[in-house]
């Protein structure tokens, strides 16, 4: 399907389980689309260039920092972010346990670093503390200085047995 | 609508075609005024930064020709150009004698863009820095490029021309890449340098290959750097000087001092060309005595 | 009920943070993350200066204006002038002093119209002479004047016109100093310096402006402080107080660059006094390096004379500070001084600290304000004392670090402090005394510690306001910051333990300059001591209107009564308690009556004030006074590291951290504090730094100013964090403050380290690779032909 002239082309997403439909400008980022047309703004952008990782939603379950992905790229693909994780009345066990070991602190890395987590341990339910260093290499914190994250991360993955 | 960002791309139209030879009419249509979107991780940056201008994106996640990671029948791999880097990143056909080239992927930035980023996109954005590169060259990578009127290849160091620029002409795409099965006895070890690790940009890369034979001699060598030259470059004088010897601690020496020679780097934001110099020196050493290391120890 | 510290409730006790549960949910609302609720919103953006310092010959806006989308384009020329007690200007006009100045602003429809427009304004700029060069700009007769408004403001700072580029000065004398320096057995003298470095937190600046149609200005913003910008807002733009209303929504960290006056708040709310309508204003990360203010460079020399048993007898010091091109908070180099006065023994010390400009950008306020580059020199100075008198690490600091009880060189009584204590937790953590282990290869172990102190500025008063409502919950407002230090935990926790009630109990309502009492700014790690201090007199001031009230019906002296668990009663005296909401009487349509005084919809009301004692003025010749600041907070840091010696890469194997903190009204959120500051501080020693060519930034992204990523920590067991806190006499419970001190001994413990495992020291922040192996190559013997 090829779209000639302005017009906003036609994008189908499910978000958080709902699927969705959108008409959207080329230029519009996946981050800027689930911020203003959904008003989910749990994901952040921190920086100019994919590099601090506070966009960072699930895309068929994998972690992709979406300040650099256009909406349309992503097609008919399943997308989970912060949102879609957990509730004030259950959260998600990463949130939890970075809830009960003070992981978040100014909170703005806060959701990426849960949904690069999450894809983690749903990938190595039994990822070494090695591992998820690797993971998280590309998400940033200036805040805590990583050491509460990781023991966060490290208990999430315990309770889980 | 709500903007995080003064950052804003010009307008441009998205084609997204579903074959390689609707694209290839596309480009020969469209020609310099069209970007091509791989995975999206430069050219999304670029387009943010309005480094990148194009009235036309060509997104190509729809041909799914160009996603295939297989061996071939003569014992090599042929890797598609929209092979997403996270899987090259785990693919275990890419062992033994060709796992250089995983190395090159696992070290490039973090899982977040490894699992957007293309093995295609990562050659055709032609950074000189690029890991994915040299492990390529080194293996002997040829690409594969296709248009409307049909194919050719190129060996995949003849493809990069200068930074940003790639051998392809107007109307041709990259389909893909063919590694040539190793020869017994072989090796190779790809050597990033870089403070932060992955995630920086390579201040150095090394990638070595090495081939012995049944003495234990270096039958060929291939050394190729990243982030010292306009392009990557192999150091061809340091190759010679290991064919057909006995590969002696003295002699892995003289070849990182004559790859350092051999570098054309400049100084900017990640290091001075003097540092990068160095810096060949140390990692060509490292990556030719690990590399030598496995090749004796492999299978012959 | 006993309230001695065994009887706490829950100061002391590590409470969830009050805001965790939302930001683990994503649903915690950060400034830009406001813009949907504006449907009018438009767009601004900001067209920067591309040199260093230039004339600014021709700006043509005409093309930009007429873009359709364009609402307005706003140059120097339609800014109001500064105020008195800075010369930083909202946008340049004739000339541009730092490559990243302002000077043309563009509001539009949308961020691709703002940007469009940008690209329509034509500049012709005549290149000038420029400094960047702190030493050279200091001199009487520099390349050039940095800023020539410097100085020409009634009542501005203390400056010294015959240099142009000095924004201030302050000298230190105590003792004799040659004197001292006669009697040393050796004397060991240094240049030092650190590198320009950006707090680099997450959240960009972010402003939103709404003008009224009556002309009222509403602003909510991640800018620090909302009464202070309340202010500063009101007196640019001569507009009541009445007539701003400023709103800082939760904050994405900020380490002192959101202390920011002019740059976003000011541009923010001039151009939606201009346009009439809602502007987002919104700073790029590439904006944050050039537009926002860093961390200052600050160069030290210092010569330092000890005796043979390690006995500190003379230190001459100089310190100067670069302030960029105009000069935040640092203007005479006083605070960052301080490093060099707070921990150690001092008889004869003579400091001369400075503030200059240079054609670089603005730097401010950043965690330590310049403590930690000073402690650089200082701690670095300590090792190399140590080695030549053959004395330990430890024991030469123990020898000299004041006591309580004594005087420090200002002549300030010490009346806390920790770094003793400091000192040996970490070097037992460490095991300092146990030589690394060698391995193989081009790696070298080696281990090295230092301890530092950071002041605190005794600035205005703070206000807080507590309400206790109809149901027995509590309220707390007060006007600071949470910028990500818990400032909203701790004030819950003390409100929690004045009414010893449980924290869910409380609930707490921040930054709002309509409805929040006055404060300043969440910095200077003062927020537990100046907030938490006015929180506490605004419990007991509601308290003591429950105790009247309840007097009565108790048929007791009102100070038998105590409060807990929601009820009041007699002290000693158990199961005489009433609920607290049962005084308060149903409101009544048909009968007036005056007693009793409490009805249900009205709250108590309780209003704290606290304001630490002010500074007092220093004798002009010697420098010295009973009172230059507050308390100070101590920290000491020892780590072990492997330096490469063919890259000159440094990794940080193994950290302990020990922080005099007073008390830890939180422990988990103190710890927080000490890892991040240890992170933050590995960066800054070892791998971030502004490089420029031609004083225009080259690396202002995250890709290339390199802040640590989890890889560049030491793993979780390899961290360890100590606590050796020394009350503060006026402190909440004791606590003074911790924010800061985690930066301070970090630089120097790897440098020593990097000595211990190489023989080699460095003399300059960062210990980049490059600079490592540079230094390494210098100093290795040379190779046998």
């Amino acid at each position: 399907m090829n779209f000639h002239g302005r017009t906003k082309p036609h994008l189908r997403l499910t978000i958080n389980g709902v699927t969705r439909e959108f008409l959207v400008a080329p230029t519009t980022t996946l981050l800027e689309l689930v911020r203003s047309k959904l008003g989910l703004t749990g994901a952040k952008r921190g920086c100019d260039d994919g590099n601090c990782g506070a966009c960072t939603m699930l895309i068929d379950g994998a972690a992709v920092k979406t300040c650099i992905v256009l909406a349309l790229q992503v097609q008919g693909r399943e997308v989970v972010t912060i949102e879609g994780l957990g509730s004030p009345q259950q959260l998600h066990p990463l949130q939890q346990a970075f809830l009960d070991h003070f992981a978040s602190q100014c909170g703005y890395c806060t959701p990426g670093m849960i949904l690069t987590a999450k894809a983690l341990l749903d990938e190595y339910p039994n990822a070494t503390e090695h591992d998820i260093r690797d993971a998280l290499h590309g998400t940033i914190c200036r805040c805590t200085g990583y050491v509460k994250i990781v023991e966060a991360i490290e208990a999430a993955r315990d309770s889980r047995v | 609508m709500i903007s995080s960002s003064p950052l804003a791309m010009t307008a441009f139209d998205y084609l997204q075609p579903a074959t390689v030879q609707e694209c290839a009419e596309m480009l020969a249509h469209y020609g310099s005024s069209a970007s091509v979107l791989a995975g999206g991780t430069d050219l999304v940056v670029q387009l943010q930064h309005r480094a990148m201008r194009p009235r036309v994106v060509i997104g190509l996640e729809r041909i799914v020709e160009l996603r295939y990671l297989e061996p071939d029948n003569d014992g090599g791999v042929s890797i598609g150009a929209m092979t997403l880097l996270r899987d090259v990143k785990e693919a275990s056909v890419l062992s033994n004698g060709l796992s250089l080239i995983r190395q090159g992927v696992t070290q490039v930035s973090c899982v977040q863009i490894r699992n957007m980023a293309t093995l295609g996109g990562n050659s055709c954005n032609a950074s000189p820095s690029a890991d994915t590169v040299p492990p390529l060259i080194a293996a002997g990578a040829t690409v594969r490029i296709v248009g409307r009127k049909g194919e050719r290849s190129l060996p995949l160091e003849d493809f990069f021309l200068a930074p940003g620029k790639t051998a392809l002409k107007v109307g041709e795409l990259l389909h893909g890449f063919a590694v040539p099965p190793p020869l017994p006895r072989t090796a190779g070890v790809y050597c990033k340098h870089a403070i932060r690790g992955p995630f920086d940009l390579a201040i150095v890369g090394i990638a070595a290959k090495v081939t012995l034979d049944e003495r234990d001699r270096v039958r060929s060598a291939r050394i190729v750097m990243a982030a010292v030259g306009p392009t990557p470059l192999r150091a061809r004088k340091a190759e010679v000087l290991l064919t057909g010897q006995v590969p002696t601690e003295a002699l892995i020496v003289e070849a990182g001092r004559t790859a350092a020679d051999e570098a054309r780097p400049i100084s900017d934001q990640r290091a001075s060309a003097e540092y990068r110099r160095s810096m060949v020196e140390v990692w060509t050493r490292s990556a030719l005595r690990n590399a030598l290391y496995d090749a004796r120890r492999a299978a012959a | 009920m006993k309230r001695g510290s065994a009887d706490l409730s829950i100061i002391g006790t590590s409470v969830p943070r009050v805001d965790a549960v939302n930001k683990v949910l994503g649903r915690t609302k950060y400034v830009a993350d406001l813009q949907l609720e504006f449907p009018e919103l438009l767009h601004a953006a900001v067209l920067r200066s591309p040199h260093a310092h230039a004339r600014v010959l021709t700006l043509d806006t005409s093309r930009a204006e007429r873009l359709p989308g364009v609402t307005a384009v706003v140059t120097g020329k339609d800014c109001p002038k500064t105020i008195a007690w800075t010369t930083q200007r909202i946008l340049a006009e004739e000339e541009v002093i730092w490559a990243g100045e302002g000077v043309a602003a563009v509001v539009a429809d949308t961020p691709e119209i703002a940007a469009d427009a940008l690209e329509l304004i034509q500049v012709r700029y005549e290149k000038l002479p420029a400094v960047f060069d702190a030493e050279e700009a200091a001199k009487k007769e520099p390349p050039t004047v940095v800023d020539r408004n410097l100085g020409r403001h009634p009542g501005g700072p203390q400056f010294a016109p015959e240099f142009p580029n000095v924004t201030g000065s302050y000298e230190l004398h105590t003792g004799n100093l040659e004197q001292g320096f006669a009697n040393a057995d050796v004397i060991v003298e240094n240049r030092y310096s650190t590198g320009r470095i950006s707090q680099s937190q997450l959240e960009p600046a972010a402003c939103i402006a709404r003008c009224e149609p009556d002309g009222k200005l509403t602003i909510w913003t991640n800018g620090q402080g909302v009464h202070i910008i309340k202010g500063m807002l009101s007196d640019l733009f001569s507009l009541s107080h009445s007539k701003v209303h400023v709103i800082s929504p939760y904050q994405g960290g900020s380490f002192g660059n959101r202390i920011r006056y002019h740059q976003a708040e000011a541009l923010a709310a001039l151009l939606a006094l201009r346009t009439k309508v809602t502007v987002a204003l919104t700073f790029s990360r590439r904006e944050m390096y050039l537009g926002s203010p860093g961390g200052l460079p600050i160069i030290t020399r210092v010569r330092t004379g000890a005796k043979r048993d390690g006995t500190i007898v003379a230190q001459d010091l100089d310190v100067l500070v670069n302030n960029g091109a105009s000069y935040a908070c640092q203007q005479d180099g006083r605070a960052a001084g301080s490093g060099a006065i707070c921990v150690y023994r001092q008889p004869n010390v003579s400091m001369r600290t400075r503030g200059v400009n240079t054609n670089t950008p603005w730097a401010g306020a950043y965690r330590g304000l310049g403590s930690p580059q000073v402690t650089w020199a200082v701690e670095s100075q300590m090792d190399i004392l140590a080695a030549r008198l053959g004395m330990s690490v430890v024991d030469i600091r123990l020898k000299n670090i004041l006591n309580r009880g004594e005087r420090n060189a200002y002549g300030e009584m010490v009346e806390s402090i920790g770094a003793a204590r400091c000192v040996e937790a970490v070097a037992k953590a460490i095991r300092i005394d146990e030589p690394s282990v060698h391995e193989a290869g081009p790696w070298r172990r080696g281990k090295g510690l230092a301890v530092g102190g950071k002041q605190n500025t005794p600035r205005g008063r703070s206000e807080a306001t507590v309400l206790v409502h109809d149901d027995a919950s509590i309220e707390v407002r007060f006007g600071s910051d949470e910028v990500g230090n818990g400032a909203e935990t701790v004030m819950t926790q003390i409100a929690a333990e004045e009414f010893r009630v449980p924290g869910q109990t409380v609930r707490v309502v921040r930054g709002d300059s309509a409805t929040t009492p006055y404060d300043t700014y969440s910095a200077s790690s003062f927020t537990t001591y100046n907030t938490g201090n006015a929180v506490r007199l605004a419990c007991r001031e509601a308290i003591g209107i429950i105790r009247r009230a309840a007097a009565p019906l108790l048929q007791s002296g009102e100070h038998d009564l105590e409060v807990a668990d929601g009820c009041v009663g007699i002290r000693g005296v158990p199961g005489s308690g009433l609920q607290i909401s049962d005084l308060f009487k149903p409101f009544s349509l048909f009968k007036d009556e005056r007693l009793p005084e409490l009805r249900k919809g009205t709250p108590i009301i309780g209003h704290g004030i606290f304001a630490p004692s002010p500074p007092v003025a220093w004798d002009k010749k010697n420098g010295q006074t009973p009172k230059m600041w507050n308390w100070y907070q101590y920290n000491a840091c020892a780590v072990e590291i492997a330096v490469n010696v063919e890259t000159g890469e440094i990794k940080i194997l193994k950290a302990a951290v020990a922080a005099d903190m007073g008390f830890p009204i939180n422990p988990k959120l103190c710890e927080g504090q000490m890892e991040g500051g240890l992170a933050m501080a590995i960066g800054t020693s070892v791998m971030e730094e502004f490089l420029y060519r031609d004083g225009v930034m080259i690396n202002p992204s995250f890709g290339d100013y390199r802040i640590p990523t989890v890889s560049e920590t030491p793993t979780r067991e390899n961290v360890a964090i100590l606590f050796a806190p020394d009350p503060l006499p006026d402190g909440p419970w004791g606590a003074k403050g911790i924010a800061e001190g985690s930066v301070l001994a970090v630089g120097p413990a790897i440098g020593n380290a990097l000595y211990n495992a190489t023989a080699v020291r460095v003399y300059d922040l960062p210990l980049s690779a490059e600079r490592v192996l540079a230094a390494l190559k210098a100093s290795a013997p040379p190779v046998a032909a």
